[in-house]
């Protein structure tokens, strides 16, 4: 059961993780989902049922585009790539997280 | 900014290419699951499986289209029920469609006549002069007041005058009509601010006395298009108004049919140029001819007030000028301003309240239609009940239930209003059809669709949904889920109030048409067979025109006699006369007497109708002579003035003394002329059927003063032996073999008293219509909440049955039910009538609009009628076997 023990990715973040493994080049649904698994040393985990919803909103927003090619497996995916306006948006969201984040921090330091 | 615009257009693309996208979703995955059974072990992978379908499901909301999607399904679903039962969508769709477009019909009339501004820019901003009585005609200027307060207008808002007349028109290729025209002071087009559409308004330079720069008129766009086949070659051509020659100098725009609501005004003229077309009357000069409207144009940024303060001083100061002295009584009230965006009309005042009686009529017969709807979509929606207590079991969301019994409605709604288009068209024109054969010109009303109209369509329609179907689907959506779902399908149907309430509620709509049509039938009744005070058959009348032909009053006087002479030696002919006015004829001629010069003045002074009459009149209408003797051929020019006057005259000025021989007196021209009394008749209608008789005096037609050419049009009035109709032919000839110029025309007297009574007759013929419309729709009502309750409780009355009720106690039991409804429902009903029949006053004649007889006969008919409906059923659960009623579960 040791999924159980992964944390859900905390709400509102997941549109910046996203952007940022896309940043490093296209991907696929299950290679971002894959990703955030691997780089959070297994951690964080994402959802099947929020990672597609996110991309669709992100395709309607613009941000990332969507190709079909085949992986090295031959085998043909889905592969998103960023926009430009999808660059500015990861940029913001980062902004905007660290902001937030180091304010939480703050919080939780001046109450303890 | 705006980045929602690229956004709106992906996400209308993922609408139109939804299922490619879908499945382009479902391979997304495919792949993922697969990718993720080849990374890890396999049970993983299967474990997972299954939510390939629920993950592209979420992933589609985020389009935003599922809302869509569940539309188009309900739709699709309420369409295949509705196709499942047709004789109930075809019964709804069919009395909604009536409803909708007979209410509609009117209501495009009324948007007509009352609502829609006039074809002209920023119509809010005219406005027009007004003084006395604001419930009066508009045009109450005489040219002089209108020149006078223009001259001195010192306001810097510019305003015009306006008139309007049929006029005999040559034009010149040998046909002369009258034609509707509009007569304006010059600076009617700058303030109206409407562009010629080919040629030329007219301007201030065309409106000068004495027109130094000719005669110019201008055509409208349809008399262009029918007299001028639509020829540019019209401009600079000419037509011919009694003396005067006009020049056509411009074509009007097509959508501007005058600023008269109710005709079109073919013609515009300069008044000055009018004028010259008949020098003989002083139409310019005369302050007692009120026949002016004076329209000004408030720009923003001033108020009407501000504008009528500053016309005050000036209209103040003129009449202590005693510039108007000669133009009546009234004429003392201060001037106001009255918004004429809507135009000036003649009849709004006149078909106004027909319409919103029959407004109200449609209305209430289209609340009954929606009961029944209602009442059968609430029958169905019990059947319904286990199949939406399922699908609730099954986790649909009861907003999501509510919204797909609501699209049903809203479906059967859709389908009768389009249904409702052609009755719309049809009711529209129907109308305006009975409305021209009741006017004496033509009327024209613009009842092309605006946007009142459509949003008045669109807002009924959506009533009536909200009406018949948001009660069903509400108590369906709430339905109680265990009650459901157990086996006993009796106790869920068991709330049957709102349906009750509904069948109520159309019993007290019903007895308000029922009575409506009751009032109407009775005053009609009574208006087609009382007496009026002369014959109402075998009078012929023969309005005769001798305007064309002769010109000395000498010569008049012969030409009548003569005509008199050969039409009463017509076989056939049981007497003639002729007169100036023709009773019921909508004319009247009143005039001021004094009575005796010892009286104190305000008693002194009276005012009378009046008539001018041959001798034999008063034998010819069969109107009895009380006392004294008829006019007679010793009567003449120069015989002293007699003069025959009527009960309510005598009643009301001379009292009880014998009247014969007294004298009163006229003041021409500061001379008081004695007149002697020389008869008494019995009262007799004037003006119309319905009007109060008024103090009449007659006099003899040869005593006529003759300073106008009053004595150039007269009427012939002919009792006959056969049918009137039959001598209609042989008169109109005698006319023209004394002298071919003369023009004829004959009414048979009977035409003249159902022209009276149009609006009585419009109105009833509807009214009995609408009142049996709504009792079959009520009695069909009745009928299927009866049959509905009886079939409920089948098995309820085999018990009681087999307990050893009798028929007669069955029976009992339920129509007792149905009385106390009925009960109710006419108790609604009568408050709801004594409320709405007071607007029928003014078309009932001879019979209270609260009548006892008239309402305990409505109430009689609608209860028998309404039992009748609940005894079919209930007699059916009277004769129930109890055995098989038992077994009914």
């Amino acid at each position: 059961m040791a999924e159980f023990l992964r944390d859900e990715i905390p709400p509102g973040t997941l549109h910046l993780l996203i952007l940022k493994i896309l940043a490093r080049g296209p991907n696929h649904g299950y290679g971002i989902a894959q990703f955030v698994e691997s780089s959070s040393r297994d951690v964080l985990r994402v959802e099947e049922g929020s990672l597609y919803p996110a991309l669709q909103r992100m395709l309607l927003k613009g941000w990332v585009r969507a190709e079909w090619r085949d992986t090295e497996n031959k085998r043909r995916a889905r592969f998103y790539s960023l926009t430009a306006l999808g660059r500015k948006q990861l940029e913001l969201e980062i902004s905007r997280y660290r902001r937030v984040s180091q304010a939480i921090v703050r919080v939780i330091e001046a109450s303890s | 900014m705006f980045q929602f615009v690229p956004e709106i257009a992906r996400r209308l693309r993922y609408l139109f290419a939804r299922k490619r996208l879908e499945a382009e979703l479902r391979e997304e995955m495919e792949t993922h699951l697969t990718m993720l059974a080849e990374d890890n072990d396999p049970a993983h992978g299967r474990q997972r499986l299954g939510n390939v379908t629920r993950w592209s499901e979420i992933s589609r909301s985020v389009w935003g289209w599922n809302w869509l999607e569940s539309v188009i399904g309900d739709v699709q679903y309420g369409l295949r029920l509705l196709a499942k039962s047709p004789g109930f969508t075809i019964a709804a769709c069919l009395s909604l469609a009536l409803g909708l477009g007979a209410t509609i019909g009117i209501f495009s009339l009324m948007n007509a006549l009352l609502f829609k501004p006039l074809p002209v820019l920023h119509p809010e901003q005219l406005w027009g002069l007004a003084h006395g009585d604001p419930q009066q005609e508009e045009d109450n200027f005489s040219y002089p007041m209108f020149s006078e307060l223009q001259r001195f207008n010192n306001t810097g808002v510019p305003f015009f005058a306006v008139g309007g007349d049929y006029v005999q028109v040559d034009y010149g290729d040998g046909s002369i009509r009258n034609t509707p025209t509009m007569l304006v002071s010059g600076s009617a087009f700058q303030i109206l601010d409407v562009k010629a559409y080919a040629g030329r308004m007219l301007g201030p330079d065309d409106d000068i006395r004495g027109i130094p720069h000719g005669a110019n008129c201008i055509v409208s766009y349809r008399l262009w298009q029918s007299q001028f086949r639509g020829d540019a070659s019209a401009i600079g051509g000419h037509i011919t108004i009694g003396q005067q020659r006009f020049t056509i100098v411009g074509i009007a725009p097509p959508e501007f049919f005058g600023v008269y609501v109710g005709a079109y005004s073919d013609l515009i003229l300069p008044i000055t140029a009018y004028a010259a077309t008949n020098p003989a009357q002083p139409l310019l000069d005369a302050p007692k001819w009120t026949w002016l409207v004076l329209t000004t144009r408030i720009p923003a940024g001033m108020t009407a007030q501000n504008v009528a303060a500053g016309l005050n001083t000036t209209y103040a100061a003129l009449r202590r000028e005693s510039k108007f002295a000669d133009s009546g009584p009234a004429r003392a009230d201060p001037l106001y301003l009255k918004p004429l965006a809507q135009g000036v009309s003649a009849i709004r005042n006149r078909f106004a309240k027909p319409l919103y009686v029959l407004l109200t009529m449609t209305g209430l017969i289209l609340l009954i239609a929606c009961a029944n709807i209602a009442n059968l979509l609430l029958a169905r929606s019990v059947v319904r009940y286990r199949e939406v207590a399922v699908r609730l079991s099954l986790g649909a969301e009861r907003g999501r239930v509510f919204r797909q019994l609501l699209t049903e409605s809203t479906l059967v709604a859709l389908l009768g209003a389009i249904a409702s288009v052609p009755v719309y068209l049809a009711c529209t024109k129907g109308l305006l059809a009975f409305l021209q054969s009741g006017a004496d010109s033509d009327i024209f009303l613009n009842t092309a669709p605006d946007w009142r109209l459509i949003a008045a369509g669109v807002g009924i329609v959506c009533c009536t949904v909200l009406l018949f179907g948001f009660a069903p689907a509400l108590r369906v959506s709430r339905c109680d889920l265990n009650m459901a779902l157990s086996e006993n399908s009796q106790r869920l149907a068991a709330k049957t109030s709102f349906g009750k309430f509904v069948v109520g509620a159309q019993i007290g709509f019903s007895l308000v048409l029922l009575l409506g049509a009751a009032l109407l039938s009775r005053s009609l009744y009574d208006l087609r067979t009382f007496d009026p005070g002369f014959r109402r058959d075998h009078l012929l009348i023969a309005d005769v025109d001798t305007t064309q032909s002769i010109h000395k009053n000498a010569d008049v006087v012969r030409f009548f006699d003569n005509l008199l002479e050969r039409v009463r030696s017509l076989p056939g002919v049981r007497s003639a006369a002729a007169s100036k006015v023709v009773p019921l004829g909508g004319r009247t001629w009143q005039n001021d007497y004094e009575l005796d010069q010892d009286r104190d003045q305000s008693a002194n002074k009276i005012h009378s109708y009046l008539n001018w009459v041959t001798p034999e009149y008063f034998q010819t209408l069969g109107t009895p002579l009380v006392l004294g003797r008829d006019f007679s051929a010793q009567d003449s020019a120069s015989s002293p003035r007699v003069a025959i006057v009527n009960e309510t005259f005598v009643k009301r000025y001379l009292g009880t003394a014998n009247p014969i021989a007294r004298r009163f007196f006229e003041i021409t021209k500061g001379k008081r002329d004695p007149i002697q009394i020389i008869g008494i008749v019995r009262d007799a209608r004037y003006r119309s059927l319905t009007d109060e008789i008024p103090p009449t005096v007659y006099r003899p037609i040869e005593q006529l003063p003759t300073a106008f050419d009053f004595l150039l049009e007269l009427s012939l009035e002919v009792w006959t032996r056969a049918p009137a109709r039959d001598l209609a032919g042989p008169i109109r000839s005698i006319p023209k073999q004394l002298d071919a110029q003369v023009s004829t025309e004959i009414r048979t007297f009977d035409s003249l008293i159902d022209s009276n009574l149009l609006y009585q007759r419009m109105l009833t013929a509807l009214s009995i219509a609408f009142g049996a419309v709504g009792l079959v729709l009520s009695a069909i009502g009745v009928f299927g909440l009866s049959a509905y309750a009886v079939g409920r409780r089948t098995p309820e009355l085999g018990i009681r049955m087999a307990l050893g009720s009798t028929p007669g106690e069955i029976l009992r039991l339920v129509l007792s039910e149905h009385l106390r409804l009925l009960g109710l429902g006419l108790a609604a009903g009568l408050g709801l009538s004594v409320v709405l029949t007071r607007f029928l006053r003014a078309w009932l004649f001879g019979v209270s609009a609260t009548d006892p007889i008239l309402f305990g006969a409505a109430i009689l008919i609608l209860s028998a009628i309404a039992l009748g409906a609940a005894l079919v059923p209930a007699r059916r659960a009277a004769r129930l076997n109890p055995v098989a009623a038992l077994r009914h579960e």
